[in-house]
């Protein structure tokens, strides 16, 4: 409170220049964007169809391959959820700045967000698929960062580019055993700062599946397991549970099916969508995302159990 | 000869130490601190050449026996009657010995340097630095109020290293190493310039430190000594001989000025307390650590760093030390001063797990990869969504979580590299190593359909069906699955960097890469070898 009337006090005198006058006539903002509590699939389609606008925040969702013969997880998907989370935080972290009419020596700071883990060395993404996103900023196409140094002449002189990819924000875990991968996993989890979490996940308990839902929803990260088709008939307390399959297109991305198998509380389940890479525009760049092909509800009964929402209760 | 030239500044005094047989000297030292100690008459430290086993360096006593370097092991052997101890030369070993002693030698004076040629070397081409480049400088400039009599000083330390180091005291930096190495004294005081030129006169002209080249050409003219040399015009030698020789010339006689390229002292952050009583019990010890860790985060706080690696070394009553490190690789010391939950939890397990057998009378606990804290600006506001300061506490608090149970190794960093080749344009570095700040040199980036969101560590050999030239498999078995391929891009060519000499002799060449789709809808990141037209399967969108 004292530094505000400090500021304000050096405001009144012109000493300092009121940075949020200068910033609406100056820059424009990016798109202002709700606080909404959850993480886009990247498909506005497949968001819209979910109670919550995508992916739950502070809730567990797993995803299970259906691949018996390919021993590597179904990576794909919750890697662009991850890039798409991280994206939306720095505009949030952007707006949230520009909105209170902070300003901050760019050269002083370094951009502050919640950081992903990577839990496994099997969910470790290739580092270049992951710099997809810093690709549209390397060639111009994408500014999510630009910070201001103001100056006591009161203009905001120029901007400097800090590097905001999500592998400068990233943390790649290898834990030796299954069982630490299960403590990292929670620990990560109860750690206030990780947004989100990708996980190659060993079998737990039911028990500990609670566990691991309570720790989420008390910090506000989000759990993305990847786990076997062998434990897709286990129960478990996870949020929402998705089913990936690789699917034949004659596109030149690849493609796959994803299929909602439980969305708990909402009563939705065995939801199917085709969706592929987006191929890259570069008359019309965009984040790396998903697009849909084809929706249609599968008829064929679930193989996961019934949803255990009267077990668990949030909040 | 030349008359001397005025020189401008004369108060310049140079010490260079030079140690014939440094290699073998560690190598004694350390076999004397064996248990028991071995004193072997003769070491021989040998290098592998092609299929050949050679010396690499001879002690005095081997020297004499007619043993010398680059010559067969086995001839050696012949040579001498004496039995030899024999082992690999490990030049990283010996530059690492080389920099405690000029370390120690700052006590003379702050200015102290090894050879800049063997501190520019990379590691791989130590073992190729020539014997005479492995000496110590030391710049006594200034230093006459505090030893008197530089000459004095001189003696004292060639009678410290008991004939082991050949010493010269010059006034320029060139002299004292062209001394040391080539006069036939073991040690050479020139106390003025005049008498510089006239012991220079003998030097052998390799005493002015030029490429091996001009030593050549001017021994084809007959110019042997460095006195041969200064009776030339110097117009008529740079045009002959290159300007490189003049240079030289300067600098030997002072009239071009050369410095010591100095080491730096590391400081020592430690923090040493003596227990009287003695600490019997562990939750006492546990409390006594992080007294001291507080101690040592606000020094080192006062002094704008913080530390990575903390060791801790525990004296028992029987004067048995324990030594255990732990990591903090993210912590701001004045917030980590301030969260003893934290640290509790993280010493608490280490001094659960050590063993004494009596109760602790020392404890030392020392700072270890010092870097330099950068001040964060806190939010201005109470409800700003991300408190920066809070945020990193707890990141903090994650890493250093993750290090003590998982290990270092465990927890990694990624750094780009700005390379076209897959596997090398990245690597996971340890989270509290020096290099782990996340880098990205100008990488060369990517859309998502270019590059797989799985790479594989090593790229698997395949078999496949393809159509030559550049036709994409039609049929690919992998993991002793045969897969029938419906669709594929491609080739995209990626090559090794040509224009690198030092990549030019890997084994690595070029790989046509094809993006390719099963029946089943996966797909597959492949590429061929075209020097051995083998296939790989590199990576794959899962």
């Amino acid at each position: 409170m004292q530094n505000s009337n400090l500021l304000q006090t050096l405001i009144n005198k012109h000493q300092l220049c009121q940075a949020s006058a200068e910033l609406s006539n100056t820059y424009v903002p990016c798109q202002q964007k709700s606080l909404k509590n959850s993480l886009s699939l990247t498909v506005s389609e497949i968001d819209n169809a979910l109670p919550d606008g995508g992916l739950r925040v502070g809730a567990v969702h797993e995803f299970f391959g259906t691949d018996a013969f390919n021993p590597t997880p179904p990576l794909t998907i919750p890697t662009l959820v991850a890039m798409k989370a991280h994206d939306d935080l720095l505009r949030r972290y952007q707006n949230d700045h520009w909105q209170k009419g902070h300003w901050r020596h760019a050269s002083q700071e370094s951009v502050c967000i919640p950081t992903t883990v990577w839990i496994g060395r099997a969910c470790w993404p290739a580092p270049q698929f992951l710099q997809a996103a810093g690709f549209l900023q390397a060639t111009g196409f994408l500014q999510t960062t630009e910070f201001l140094e103001t100056t006591y002449l009161g203009k905001c002189q120029s901007t400097h580019q800090q590097d905001t990819s999500i592998l400068a924000h990233s943390l790649f875990i290898d834990p030796p055993s299954e069982k630490l991968t299960l403590w990292a996993i929670e620990t990560a989890l109860s750690s206030r700062s990780v947004s989100v979490l990708v996980a190659v996940c060993p079998s737990f308990s039911r028990t500990t599946s609670q566990r691991l839902a309570h720790v989420a929803k008390r910090s506000g990260a989000t759990a993305l397991l990847l786990r076997s088709h062998k434990e897709a008939t286990k129960p478990s307390y996870a949020h929402s549970r998705w089913e990936i399959a690789p699917h034949p297109t004659s596109f030149d991305t690849p493609h796959w099916q994803l299929c909602l198998k439980r969305l708990k509380g909402s009563g939705l389940h065995d939801i199917s969508w085709q969706v592929g890479l987006q191929p890259f525009d570069f008359f019309n760049p965009s984040f790396p995302s998903l697009m849909l092909s084809q929706k249609h509800n599968q008829t064929a009964k679930s193989t996961l159990p019934a949803t255990e929402t009267n077990l668990v209760r949030y909040g | 000869m030349d008359k001397a030239p005025p020189q401008k500044n004369p108060h310049r005094w140079f010490l260079s130490l030079y140690f014939p047989t440094w290699s073998t000297d560690v190598t004694k030292r350390k076999l004397a601190s064996c248990i028991p100690p071995l004193t072997p008459s003769h070491i021989v430290l040998t290098k592998q050449h092609t299929q050949k086993i050679l010396v690499a360096r001879a002690c005095m006593q081997a020297l004499a026996d007619g043993i010398h370097p680059d010559m067969d092991l086995a001839l050696a052997r012949a040579r001498t009657t004496s039995s030899l101890y024999i082992e690999p030369f490990d030049p990283v070993r010996d530059k690492t010995a080389l920099q405690t002693l000029a370390t120690w030698c700052l006590r003379f004076s702050p200015l102290v340097g090894v050879d800049y040629e063997l501190t520019r070397a990379p590691v791989g081409a130590l073992a190729n630095i020539s014997p005479l480049f492995w000496g110590i400088s030391i710049d006594l400039t200034g230093t006459n109020r505090i030893h008197k009599d530089l000459s004095r000083l001189a003696h004292t330390i060639h009678s410290l290293f008991k004939g082991s180091a050949r010493v010269a005291l010059a006034p320029t930096y060139s002299a004292a190493w062209g001394f040391s190495r080539f006069k036939t004294p073991a040690l050479t005081t020139i106390t003025s310039y005049e008498k510089l030129y006239t012991h220079a006169a003998s030097l052998p002209i390799a005493a002015l430190r030029v490429d091996t080249d001009i030593v050549t050409q001017l021994t084809t003219v007959g110019i042997l000594r460095i006195g041969d040399l200064l009776r030339f015009p110097r117009h008529t030698l740079s045009k002959r001989f290159g300007k490189a020789i003049l240079i030289a010339l300067g600098q030997f006689t002072g009239e071009i000025e050369e410095r010591v390229a100095t080491i730096t002292p590391q400081e020592q952050h430690k923090i040493v307390k003596q227990f009287e009583p003695p600490l019997p019990t562990s939750s006492r010890i546990i409390a006594a650590i992080i007294s001291l860790h507080s101690s040592l985060c606000i020094s080192l706080h006062e002094k704008h760093v913080h530390a990575k690696r903390f060791v801790i070394a525990i004296t028992d009553t029987d004067d048995n030390t324990i030594t255990k490190e732990f990591s903090l690789p993210m912590v701001e010391t004045r917030t980590l001063q301030a969260n003893t939950t934290h640290i509790t939890s993280i010493i608490s397990p280490i001094v659960e797990r050590l063993s004494f057998s009596g109760e602790v009378g020392c404890i030392e606990l020392s700072a270890h990869d010092i870097v330099p804290f950068i001040p964060q600006q806190t939010a201005c506001t109470p409800d700003h969504i991300y408190d920066s300061s809070t945020l990193q506490a707890n990141h903090a608090t994650l890493i250093n979580t993750f290090v003590v149970r998982l290990g270092k190794d465990s927890v990694a960093r990624v750094s780009l590299k700005d390379t076209h080749m897959p596997e090398e344009s990245f690597s996971y570095t340890s989270i509290i190593s020096k290099e782990s700040e996340y880098c990205a040199e100008s990488s060369v980036p990517y859309t998502p359909e270019e590059r797989p969101s799985i790479l594989l560590q090593n790229p698997e050999p395949i078999t496949t069906i393809a159509m030559l030239p550049d036709k994409p498999p039609s049929w690919i078995k992998w993991r002793r699955q045969k897969l029938t391929i419906t669709s594929g891009f491609g080739p995209s060519r990626i090559t090794y960097p040509w224009w690198d000499d030092n990549i030019h002799k890997s084994p690595q060449c070029e790989r046509d890469y094809f993006t390719i789709q099963d029946d089943t809808g996966r797909w597959y990141w492949v590429y061929r070898d075209n020097k051995t037209h083998s296939w790989f399967l590199h990576g794959l969108w899962s």
